[in-house]
């Protein structure tokens, strides 16, 4: 019996022509996701009948939802806009916020479209930045030739009066225009897409798009492996490189289909018996790496899925889950010195770049515990330190925006100012523990920070 | 379920004896560790802050853990049988019930609790749980469009808001949804506004604990 | 001539526009403190409601406070709120409220107690303010009790209600409204009006409705002297709606005094023109004395001589 069919690739939201085996799902059909990368397993529900639909990679496609900023002005991306006769046409891009570069080409477009069709017409066209992209400059060239008339503008410029005339003054120009507006409407997030991030277990990004700012997930990773974000899924950006990042998408697709690896060698591993299906270990992972085990009725770590941060092992209320790697080991020789506990991404790599460029190991003479991501530090874990050594400890962490998963900075900062009120109200000395952010980038400061802070310790 | 908050540390310590020499954590592995307050995880991180502390006072105690399924039900105590025998002390960071139903199983042992019960609740985040029900004995849900407005209205009025309520919140606390605004709100989405409308006798309590101490039992498991 | 249960009701009845304020009892035991501000309200207002623990800060008890006062010869409205008694307890102190001939009943839910300066108190809230309003109009129309029981002497109240105009949703709070009037209230004292707009709008309703057919509305007041009260109601009290037109106003004038007791007259004059609005609600917090200058500058002074009923 030949098994159930699996497509290469799910388009959630619209389709792009591709090679692939592909299928397209929409949002508001799409119940569940389950799996991982390679074997997916999408839960539909077509007029009430569930469908399950097997495949390997996702994309999420979905369209942005634009939001006029005037009532009364048509969109700059409508064909079907009034002209007056005898009034000019006024095209307004980036108000009330500055718009997407694409805007900028479309908004151009649409002036010499008006130009070309209506030759006697008066176009004026507002703006705040004209982002140049692509052949931009050739249009704007052009626009300006066919006497289309500019006016950039900066905030408080501009006063628009009854939705309906727009009063300009800049300098020492002082303009009142009363004509059909075109404006560019302000991009949104498709209207699914609170719930996509539910299904799909993504936290909410910027303006609520589908992607956080973080530069491991450029350009259009999503936090879950296999699944990426393309257009108004991903951010107020997207438009303006869709080519690029479609091709960027499509070529990830076609290397995971040539095969996926785990991210290391431990398996992480749920004891059913202690496993209580609270789901914190799922809620917090921050690449949705964690699904219900049927069979076991108790949750498990999906291999391939895993980016190996070990947040789930440390915030398990029962201890249900382990791995064989003692990741929380303390390596080094002396137990008098400080101790170092540094996120492998950041401070670990401006390290070994430290040591390239000065010779010199700045974590020697340190007793050191490398982590995956200092969101699996655990208040358990520091106090069981601070008991047993009498030596300060420093959580190296990463910056903003520059976490391999996602949010572990923030997380290690709750867990280190919760350890710090508990020590203050048991009155015992707090200043043991130091909590920094660093970026891969920042090797010389790493050596500068931790000269100092040994300094510190001395004194 | 049942929700709980680990007490302050320092109202733990407190409540220790001072000569105290060996401590039990007894850990509770249902409600408060979905509540992420008195499972396996928090019982170690609780010793391993009293050890740091009693170590800076220079005081030499004893202290293990023990996380058991439930502390509510007589079998899943055998567990814990001989580790509170050999402790003087037991702090358990189960929920009320759980450290009262040890009580009444270790007649002669001091049982102090780690944890306050805080209410009977749904996780609404991570981390983050809200009160649902206060358990009056006499359900009145189908009434009021789902939203109980005992548990939810802070002043639990049964005939509409209070004219405290602005723009859907409460004005106990600026967190708090009014409770009349959400019975609102789902009653006008299932075309039940009319209902509201309805006069609400007074309830009746005695279904309550102000009909005193509860206890009920199921026919089935008992003979005559 | 028709049997009227209290003087208030009695005005109302005739179509006078009546005035009714408001009044704190001490915290403490001095009758002589209710006596001295009886003093200055009579024959400046019909009515003096006095209140029940206001804001969660333990007084005087109403009741106690409302016999001194009656005793000067002042007509009283007591409050009463469920936060602080059961169904026992209310409907006891209705009783006795009826047989001291206090006879105007304000049912009121009460402020939650965090207001206060007991938040660790443990609340009531066994009658709302609609389960209060119909216990009490049981009680007086049928003699009889909550639990069914007959009584032999049944207790004469005029009940009242509290209405916030301005707190959302309007609709839900309209609702409230009307299922006060279905229990049993005869009159509503509304939430201090700022914002005429809301409030004109909220008259239309009740008109639409023809709830102003069925009580009678008094419009509450609150006359201010100052900008940073006005800003303390508009952020921290519930249910307040103070439009910054207002504050503004308060704010440029040089005299707040003078500008307080003009605002306060203003709204005066607009509300009374209002079809259904049957009378006012003076209630200066903390500025009790200034009530019969704004009464007179109303052009409501002097009260019209109620015979005994």
């Amino acid at each position: 019996m030949a098994g159930k069919r699996k497509f290469e690739l799910a388009w959630i939201g619209d389709k792009e022509e591709t090679d692939f085996e592909s299928i397209q799902i929409s949002a508001e059909d799409l119940v569940a996701c389950q799996g991982e990368i390679g074997d997916f397993k999408l839960i539909c529900n077509k007029e009430n009948q569930p469908e399950e639909i097997n495949v390997a990679n996702i994309i999420i496609n979905l369209p942005y939802q634009e939001e006029p900023v005037l009532e009364k002005a048509d969109s700059l991306f409508s064909d079907d806009y009034d002209i007056n006769e005898d009034k000019p046409v006024i095209i307004l891009q980036d108000y009330p916020e500055l718009s997407a570069a694409v805007i900028s080409q479309a908004g151009l477009e649409k002036a010499l479209e008006i130009k070309d069709n209506y030759p006697d017409k008066e176009v004026y066209y507002l703006y705040q930045a004209m982002r140049f992209i692509e052949d931009n400059d050739r249009l704007y060239e052009r626009a300006r030739e066919s006497e289309i008339i500019f006016l950039k503008f900066d905030l408080g410029q501009l006063k628009i009066i009854e939705e309906e005339i727009i009063h300009y003054n800049r300098e020492d120009i002082d303009l009142k225009l009363n004509g059909n507006i075109l404006a560019a409407p302000e991009l949104k997030p498709a209207k699914e897409t609170e719930r996509i991030a539910r299904i799909f277990n993504l936290a909410d990004g910027y303006k609520e798009y589908l992607q956080l700012d973080n530069i491991y997930l450029q350009p259009t990773l999503s936090g879950k492996r296999g699944v990426y974000l393309l257009k108004g899924s991903r951010g107020p950006t997207a438009l303006t490189y869709f080519e690029e990042e479609l091709d960027f998408t499509l070529n990830e697709v076609s290397k995971n289909l040539a095969g996926v690896t785990e991210i290391d060698k431990y398996d992480r591993e749920v004891d059913d018996q202690k496993c209580i299906l609270c789901y914190t270990c799922y809620r917090v992972c921050p690449h949705g790496a964690i699904q219900r085990d049927d069979e076991l009725n108790s949750m498990k770590v999906m291999d391939l899925a895993c980016q190996g941060c070990n947040l789930c092992l440390s915030r398990c209320p029962t201890n249900a889950i382990q791995i064989e790697d003692d990741y929380l080991k303390i390596e080094g020789e002396n137990e008098q010195d400080p101790i170092l506990i540094i996120c492998e991404n950041s401070a670990e790599i401006a390290a070994e770049k430290y040591n390239s460029m000065v010779g010199k190991d700045p974590l020697e003479s340190y007793q050191k515990i490398e982590v995956p991501c200092v969101s699996t530090v655990e208040r358990g874990q520091i106090f069981e330190i601070l008991s047993k050594y009498s030596s300060d400890i420093m959580i190296l962490g990463c910056v903003s925006e520059a976490c391999k998963h996602l949010t572990g900075h923030d997380r290690c900062q709750q867990v280190v100012e919760r350890i710090k009120e508990d020590l203050e109200k048991l009155e015992i000395e707090q200043d043991r523990v130091h909590y920094e952010r660093l970026s891969p980038r920042m090797a010389a400061d790493l050596g500068a920070f931790l000269a100092d802070w040994k300094e510190a310790l001395k004194q | 379920m049942i929700v709980g908050k680990l007490k302050d540390i320092k109202e733990i310590k407190d409540s220790l004896p001072d000569d105290i020499d060996s401590l039990l954590i007894a850990g509770c592995g249902s409600c408060v560790s979905v509540s992420l307050a008195g499972g396996e995880r928090e019982a170690d991180s609780l010793k391993e802050l009293l050890n740091l502390y009693y170590q800076s006072k220079g005081k030499s105690v004893s202290i293990e853990t023990e996380t058991i399924k439930r502390q509510c039900d007589d079998e899943f105590l055998d567990e814990l049988e001989l580790p509170v025998a050999r402790n003087q002390v037991v702090l358990s960071i189960a929920c009320g019930v759980g450290v009262q139903h040890l009580a009444i199983n270790n007649p002669g042992k001091i049982i102090l609790p780690g944890l306050d019960t805080t209410f009977y609740g749904r996780t609404s985040d991570i981390g983050k749980w809200e009160e649902m029900c206060h358990g009056c004995g006499k359900c009145i849900l189908d009434q009021f469009a789902g939203v109980c407005p005992v548990a939810r209205c802070s002043k639990s009025l049964l005939n509409g808001p209070c004219g405290g309520s602005q723009d859907g919140i409460c004005e106990v606390d600026d967190s708090i949804d009014c409770g009349w605004q959400t019975i609102y709100d789902r009653a006008e989405e299932l075309g039940q506004l009319e209902n509201l409308l309805d006069f609400e006798s007074p309830k009746d309590w005695s279904t309550y604990k102000d009909g005193g101490v509860r206890s009920h039992k199921n026919p089935e498991f008992f003979q005559e | 001539m028709a049997d009227y249960i209290s003087k208030l009701q009695k005005l109302l009845e005739e179509g006078e526009f009546v005035v009714c304020s408001e009044m704190g009892p001490p915290i403490g035991a001095d009758p002589d403190f209710i006596r001295e501000k009886a003093d200055f309200l009579r024959g400046y207002v019909d009515a003096v409601n006095i209140t029940d623990n206001q804001t969660a800060i333990v007084r005087m008890s109403s009741i106690a406070a409302a016999k001194i006062a009656a005793d000067e010869g002042l007509e009283m409205i007591i409050q009463a709120t469920g936060r602080d008694r059961n169904r026992i307890g209310i409907q006891s102190d209705l009783l006795g409220a009826s047989a001291l001939g206090l006879r105007n009943v304000l049912c009121l839910t009460g402020d939650h107690q965090c207001f206060g300066m007991d938040e660790g108190a443990k609340n009531v809230f066994d009658l709302d303010s609609v389960s209060m309003l119909r216990a009490a109009r049981r009680m007086v129309d049928d003699g009889v009790l909550l639990n069914g029981k007959d009584m032999d002497v049944p207790p004469k109240l005029f009940l009242g209600g509290a209405a916030n105009p301005f707190a959302d949703p309007f609709e839900l709070h309209m609702m409230k409204v009307e299922k006060k009037i279905e229990a049993g209230m005869e009159f509503i004292q509304t939430q201090a009006i700022y914002n005429l707009e809301k409030f004109d709008k909220w008259m239309e309703e009740m008109r639409k409705r023809g709830l102003h057919e069925k009580c009678y509305i008094m419009a509450g007041i609150l006359p201010t002297k100052s900008v940073k009260a006005l800003r303390m109601m508009k952020k921290y009290v519930a249910g307040m709606d103070v439009p910054d037109y207002t504050i503004e106003r308060m704010d440029k004038a040089e005299d707040k005094k003078e500008e307080g007791v003009q605002m306060a007259v203003d709204i005066i004059k607009h509300v009374r023109k209002i079809e259904g609005v049957r009378g006012i609600h003076l209630m200066p917090v903390a500025w009790e004395e200034i009530t019969p200058r704004v009464v007179e500058e109303a052009g409501l002074y002097p009260r019209p001589e109620v015979s005994e009923i």
